[in-house]
């Protein structure tokens, strides 16, 4: 197999999504090489299947592909694009199997779901993040509380509203909104600060 | 009109697609027109999209990347018709909350996560019907054709179904039928009330061909056509979603044609599908 181009190696993802846009699959294989191991552990995390992540990173690719000419890269970021749809996609799937694991334990917890399968490993976005964010993220990450931590977690892998994680974890709806935006405001100061808007 | 106080207490779950329909017509409206809520909307993506970090990397999939790419010029992969009309029914009675990512690159689409999850789901089942009718023998395509009308009616009242159910309100559907000696293909419409969106499939249709696509055409009752591309979403299948200037009330026929690209302001193709529309019946 040919190497690919240098230039197109070192491709930032906004430059490959362009040349997603216009029907480069090259480009989109250096996509789907970059965010594999990350669209499969966030299916795997939620359906908690091997199988149904595969299937799950599947569909998320040809999605991207079919969609490719509506996606603007100047907005959003492929990772998270590429994160929400595939959290998007696997909570479908797991929907669908009426399993909903996350419901019989708290996230915090549930045993780690990639444990059998899993190399611990560095998340596969350098691309896109510089080390000193990465840093910062994983240290926000490390620095969560344990019940932001389950809060965040049951919203984001298990797709509970706010008002159902406060049944679940038997508390109350504004302690529950409370852990979720001091979670994700550390999780935002990590990434690069807040941005101020104007009221209308 | 929502004020941006109000529309970002709501961001850290419309971003996830977990607010009620209501919430994310609502906000999605407001963040089409504030930009500032929208960076806002954006910035709690990315700080969601960061959860993920630390969970542990799988090993190599090498069998999977080869799936992967053999499946980008199929039809939407892993599905057989059972399972998708399954998935369909079972959408059907417990309409799924989850965000259509499109979210997070194109305001304009937030509000139609309801919509494109409809949507999805009917295309899931006409493309792969699409498919299996491409396996047909040519004398059993008039017979497979009535059967996959009669799926596509069955899917279509699902649609209607599901929509009332979120939204307690009318749905307007019609198909539009082949013109002169054409056998193949159905093109099927519905309105979503709730957001303002017209849905349009065409299943069966040979390919377009390079430079051209089919237009869906409505004609007003003042005489006027309203046009949206169809683009293929599967083989043999076209499809839209799209904010037309008209209601169901206000059309009085529906076409589609064969255009080349650029579609003019009326039709200069032939029509290809079409029928009369009365007003909202169903």
């Amino acid at each position: 197999m040919l190497d690919p181009p240098a230039t197109a190696a070192a491709a930032t993802d906004e430059v490959l999504l362009q040349q997603v846009a216009g029907g480069d699959r090259r480009a989109l294989e250096q996509l789907y090489d970059r965010y594999e191991d990350l669209t499969y552990a966030i299916a795997m995390r939620v359906l908690r299947n091997g199988a149904d992540a595969e299937d799950t990173v599947v569909e998320v690719f040809w999605e991207l592909w079919r969609a490719r000419e509506r996606f603007d890269a100047r907005r959003g970021r492929c990772r998270t694009y590429l994160t929400m749809l595939a959290r998007s996609r696997a909570i479908d799937r797991l929907r669908r199997r009426q399993a909903r694991p996350e419901l019989h334990g708290t996230a915090a917890e549930a045993p780690p779901p990639l444990a059998e399968v899993a190399s611990p490993g560095p998340a596969p976005d350098q691309t896109v993040r510089c080390s000193e964010t990465k840093a910062e993220v994983a240290a926000a990450l490390a620095g969560l509380r344990t019940d932001e931590r389950a809060a965040l977690e049951l919203s984001f892998y298990a797709g509970l509203t706010h008002q159902e994680i406060a049944q679940r974890l038997d508390k109350p709806l504004g302690t529950v909104k409370s852990h979720i935006r001091r979670g994700l405001m550390s999780l935002r100061n990590a990434l690069g600060g807040l941005q101020e808007g104007g009221e209308q | 009109m929502m004020k941006c106080a109000i529309c970002r207490e709501q961001l850290e779950e419309f971003v996830l697609g977990q607010c009620d329909a209501e919430t994310t017509a609502v906000v999605a409206d407001h963040l089409r027109i504030c930009p500032d809520c929208q960076r806002e909307a954006d910035a709690w993506a990315d700080a969601w999209a960061t959860l993920p970090d630390d969970l542990p990397m799988p090993a190599k999939l090498p069998k999977l990347r080869g799936r992967v790419l053999a499946a980008l010029d199929g039809p939407i992969p892993g599905g057989e018709r059972a399972e998708l009309v399954r998935r369909l029914a079972e959408a059907n009675a417990e309409p799924t909350r989850s965000a259509t990512p499109e979210t997070t690159p194109a305001p304009s689409t937030r509000e139609r996560q309801w919509s494109l999850a409809l949507a999805a789901s009917v295309l899931l089942a006409l493309g792969v019907g699409a498919w299996w009718s491409g396996h047909m023998q040519r004398d059993a395509r008039r017979r497979d054709l009535v059967a996959e009308q009669r799926a596509a009616s069955q899917l279509a009242e699902r649609l209607g179904g599901l929509i009332r159910a979120k939204g307690a309100t009318p749905t307007t559907r019609f198909d539009l039928a082949p013109v002169g000696q054409r056998e193949n293909g159905l093109v099927h419409v519905a309105w979503d009330r709730a957001v303002n969106q017209w849905h349009v499939f065409a299943v069966d249709a040979p390919p377009a061909p390079a430079g051209s696509a089919y237009c869906f055409w409505f004609v007003t009752a003042a005489g006027e056509y309203v046009a949206t591309v169809l683009e293929e979403t599967a083989p043999g299948v076209m499809a839209t979603a799209a904010t037309l200037p008209a209601k169901p009330s206000d059309v009085r026929r529906a076409v589609v044609t064969l255009e080349k690209l650029p579609p003019g302001e009326r039709p200069r193709g032939e029509a290809l599908w079409e029928t009369a529309v009365v007003g909202d019946a169903q």
